[in-house]
């Protein structure tokens, strides 16, 4: 062994048996040692050892030049893109506190109310989906669309779902249904035939009862509907000359209204109507609740949270910083579906109620020609002030809303 | 980062000040990032996993309550997603990639040394790819991130002791490994 240099060892790869060490507990912990993460009567024992035993010694040495080497290894850096990729990836800001270290026990009598509740709800959500639902087929959806569902008569079962605009086999999906069909009715009140007047309605032996008086309401999600177009470009306003059609898919609908509401004030915009393609909604003409729609028609608080599809306008100039600014809210794509229902096929009645500018944007504000005193446009048809505006130079944007449904339902 | 300014950085992030998770990624993100490169091997790969760790911790702060430094948890989040691509990925060993060495900096002063270091460093990454997972986790997580023990087992789940002795055995087979080249270095310096 002692003929052979260091440097023949290296050229064939090997190692020199190292010397045997008489204490393998020691032994194994040396690396603890040169760690520094030994207790000091370990690292006192231990360093008496050193002191006898070369081979420990010289293993000590070994260790101590491979962690050395390998301090050098990871350099790599991340992209500064990367920073602004997961900052942009973060749901927008909510204040969220952690629960308080003790306030467990108080906090249970409340979770098990909680637990209780949310197990009774979902129980009667499974009720009414799979006894009062049609098997349909099931799609791969994510998109849901927001819509407000009014107060349901009870001579109508339908919610607000727009089965005419789905095409049949194509993503549907279970839609809740609400209320109970007259007994000894056969006819598929669910049909999109049917509710195209295409078959008459069976007679209903109810008369619908008094609107009952209603808190406004959130928004409920009950409409399903086809998913938006994922991978198609999302179209330039100034790139278009009409209204563009728009897509906003949100994960967290809280105060949703308000926030767009307060990017396109910043922007110099202005909301121009807010508008549901549902038959059932109060801004399309369906029943409205009675606080909803006082007498004379005027400003109401709690209208304007009624919708899915606002139609926006802003300069020209922050068009695109618009768009920017509703990336930061969800997932912003070309408005899905469009399905060119005529307007025979689907008769929108006159609304009773229409959302002024005060109370779409928050304020008194000059109003523009066509909103607040005419009704507001339903969704397919291109507002007749967005050429002018465009003229104007200001761009038009018809925002659809929805809510993405989570991949576990 | 102090304990103090630790629980002064969660609170305001709680409270929903964006600005306080920038500090958190200003302090955290090369050392995540380096960490999630070593388990995919891909710069892509990486940054994605890098995404997805700071996302769940942003979320995850809501329900932090202080119970572990902020370091170890973060590093806890991070290592379960790795763990868990690794799962997915079924990456038992990872081949060398010249991505993870870059150039001594010393490159124009001593090329020779220079092209010496690149050299050991491409050995020691072979060697470490030729390692069991469970003893490369742990010599990434100590020797290349700089974690203690204690924040080695809390990261991995395991008791110290084990870190202890998955770490002596690890760099026992990484010596054998490198063989004659550590032989030669220690006999020469």
């Amino acid at each position: 062994m002692s003929k052979n240099g260091p440097g023949e060892y290296a050229k064939n790869g090997s190692k020199p048996p190292a010397p045997s060490c008489p204490d393998g507990r020691l032994h194994a912990e040396l690396k603890a040692y040169l760690d520094g993460e030994m207790a000091a009567p370990r690292r006192w024992l231990l360093r008496r050892h050193l002191a006898r035993c070369a081979a420990c010694r010289e293993e000590i040495s070994e260790l101590k030049r491979l962690g050395e080497d390998m301090k050098d290894l990871d350099r790599a850096v991340p992209r500064p893109e990367l920073r602004a990729r997961i900052l942009a990836s973060l749901p927008p800001a909510t204040t969220h506190r952690a629960p308080a270290p003790g306030t467990l026990g108080r906090a249970v009598p409340r979770l098990a109310l909680g637990g209780a509740l949310a197990v009774l709800g979902v129980g009667a959500a499974f009720a009414m989906t799979h006894l009062l639902t049609p098997p349909k087929p099931a799609g791969n959806e994510e998109g849901v669309r927001l819509a407000v569902k009014p107060p349901v008569p009870a001579d109508r079962y339908v919610t607000n779902s727009t089965p005419p605009f789905i095409p049949k086999g194509q993503g549907q999906h279970p839609v809740l249904r609400v209320g109970n069909p007259p007994p000894g009715r056969s006819v598929d009140p669910f049909d999109p035939d049917h509710l195209m007047g295409k078959t008459s309605p069976p007679p209903l032996h109810n008369p619908a009862p008094a609107v009952p008086e209603q808190l406004p309401r959130r928004p409920d999600f009950h409409s399903l509907q086809q998913k938006p177009p994922e991978n198609a470009p999302v179209p330039d306003p100034l790139d278009l000359k009409g209204p563009v059609q728009l897509a906003l898919v949100v994960k967290d609908t809280d105060s949703l209204y308000q926030q767009i509401q307060a990017r396109v004030q910043k922007l110099g915009g202005r909301i121009v109507s807010l508008t549901s393609d549902s038959p059932e909604a109060p801004n399309a003409g369906g029943p409205v609740p009675k606080k909803a729609a006082p007498p004379g028609g005027t400003a109401l608080p709690a209208a304007p949270q009624h919708g899915n599809i606002l139609t926006l306008s802003v300069p020209m100039a922050h068009a695109r910083a618009l768009l920017s600014a509703l990336k930061q809210l969800g997932t912003v794509m070309p408005a899905p579906l469009a399905p060119a229902v005529p307007t025979s096929h689907r008769p929108v009645p006159k609304p009773r109620y229409a959302p002024s500018d005060s109370d779409l944007n928050g304020g008194p504000r000059s109003r523009p020609e066509n909103a607040g005193t005419t009704s507001p446009l339903p969704s397919k048809a291109k507002p007749a002030s967005a050429d002018k505006a465009k003229a104007e130079g200001s761009a038009t944007i018809v925002l659809r809303l929805y809510r993405q449904l989570d991949p576990a339902h | 980062m102090a304990a103090r300014d630790e629980r002064n950085l969660v609170r305001r992030i709680q409270a929903g000040d964006r600005k306080a998770f920038e500090e958190l990624l200003d302090a955290y993100e090369t050392r995540v990032y380096r960490l999630t490169l070593r388990f995919t091997g891909s710069v892509a790969d990486a940054e994605d996993l890098t995404q997805d760790i700071f996302l769940a911790i942003y979320k995850g702060l809501a329900a932090f309550r202080g119970g572990s430094a902020l370091g170890t948890w973060i590093y806890r989040v991070a290592m379960n997603h790795c763990l868990e691509y690794r799962r997915k990925r079924r990456v038992e060993c990872l081949p060398y990639d010249e991505e993870l060495v870059l150039p001594a900096e010393d490159w124009r002063s001593d090329p020779e040394q220079a092209a010496d270091r690149q050299e050991l460093a491409a050995r020691v990454e072979a060697a470490l790819s030729r390692l069991s997972p469970q003893h490369r986790d742990v010599i990434v997580l100590h020797e290349l991130q700089g974690l203690t023990y204690q924040e080695v087992a809390a990261a991995l789940d395991v008791p110290v002791g084990t870190v202890k002795s998955r770490l002596s055995n690890a760099f026992r087979r990484l010596r054998d490994l490198l063989g004659g080249y550590v032989f030669e270095g220690t006999t020469t310096t």
